[in-house]
């Protein structure tokens, strides 16, 4: 896994702040979590992509950038992945697949209607740092899930980092 | 659009249970039913059309990429009967039976073009 970029480059120069890479095919629900965490959770900003292969696009940039090639310093900020499980062009799986394999310093949160177990169960043996069940009152505890599973990342890395 | 204290019917024409769904599902937030609402009115007007087209075109997997999304945010509304169809839509069309599948979301439809146009 790569080395985690400086705190200007995460967003945690503001206190509890997070930078979400959220990936939702459907317009209105899209529009319903960002619009819930304007109201709820403004310090956590949303750039929503709609497919896996925009997702995908962006965190190769996202990578490129924190690979430390620009001068400039990175414009992409993200602290989090949340991913739809099912898109019209794949599986929130595959973009977990992408931040796992390429080490990427993100943590990977997958929401999903389905309440099987097997799809639950897959998600976090596949390294999904936490999962919503798009249930009742989701939107109201979609903040702190995405809070919780950055600190759980950010935990388990570092006990990964000091044994390593 | 009215609120009521639990989902029925008018005639034929079933009212969602608007006040339960902003309690249970918007942490009591109306204004953001509301946008919600409003999305999903136009958007509901291209899944029409779109879930006609992969019933045309007998592409099983878009009409069950549709009817899942279209059973979220149907309950999302309170719309528990109409999400009911589309969870239906959702399964047959998961099956492989495509005769059934665009059976049930032939009652779907006119479903969804009274919500875009209310």
């Amino acid at each position: 896994m790569s080395a985690p970029p400086d705190a200007s480059a995460t967003g945690l120069h503001q206190r509890g702040a997070l930078n979400v890479l959220y990936v939702e095919d459907y317009a209105p629900v899209a529009a319903l979590v960002c619009d819930s965490f304007r109201r709820r959770a403004p310090e956590i900003r949303l750039e929503v992509v709609p497919s896996v292969a925009q997702a995908v696009e962006r965190l190769t940039l996202f990578e490129q950038e924190h690979a430390g090639s620009g001068a400039a310093g990175p414009s992409l900020r993200y602290d989090v992945v949340l991913s739809d499980l099912n898109l019209s062009d794949g599986l929130g799986l595959e973009i977990l697949a992408h931040v796992r394999s390429r080490g990427l310093y993100l943590a990977v949160v997958i929401l999903t209607a389905s309440v099987e177990d097997d799809t639950v169960q897959g998600a976090l043996q596949a390294g999904a740092d936490g999962y919503v069940l798009k249930r009742d009152d989701y939107l109201a505890h979609l903040p702190g899930a995405l809070h919780a599973a950055v600190q759980g990342f950010r935990s388990r890395y570092e006990t990964h980092a000091i044994r390593g | 659009m009215a609120s009521h204290a639990q989902g029925h019917r008018h005639g034929e024409v079933f009212e969602p249970d608007v006040a339960a769904a902003i309690a249970q599902r918007f942490d009591g937030d109306a204004a953001l039913y509301k946008a919600f609402a409003t999305d999903c009115r136009a958007q509901f007007a291209l899944d029409a059309g779109a879930g006609e087209a992969a019933c045309e075109g007998g592409d099983l997997p878009a009409l069950r990429r549709l009817a899942h999304n279209l059973r979220s945010a149907l309950l999302m509304l309170g719309h528990q009967p109409f999400a009911d169809v589309a969870a239906e839509v959702e399964s047959l069309a998961a099956a492989g039976d495509s005769l059934a599948a665009c059976a049930a979301w032939r009652r779907l439809h006119p479903m969804l073009l009274r919500l875009a146009i209310s």
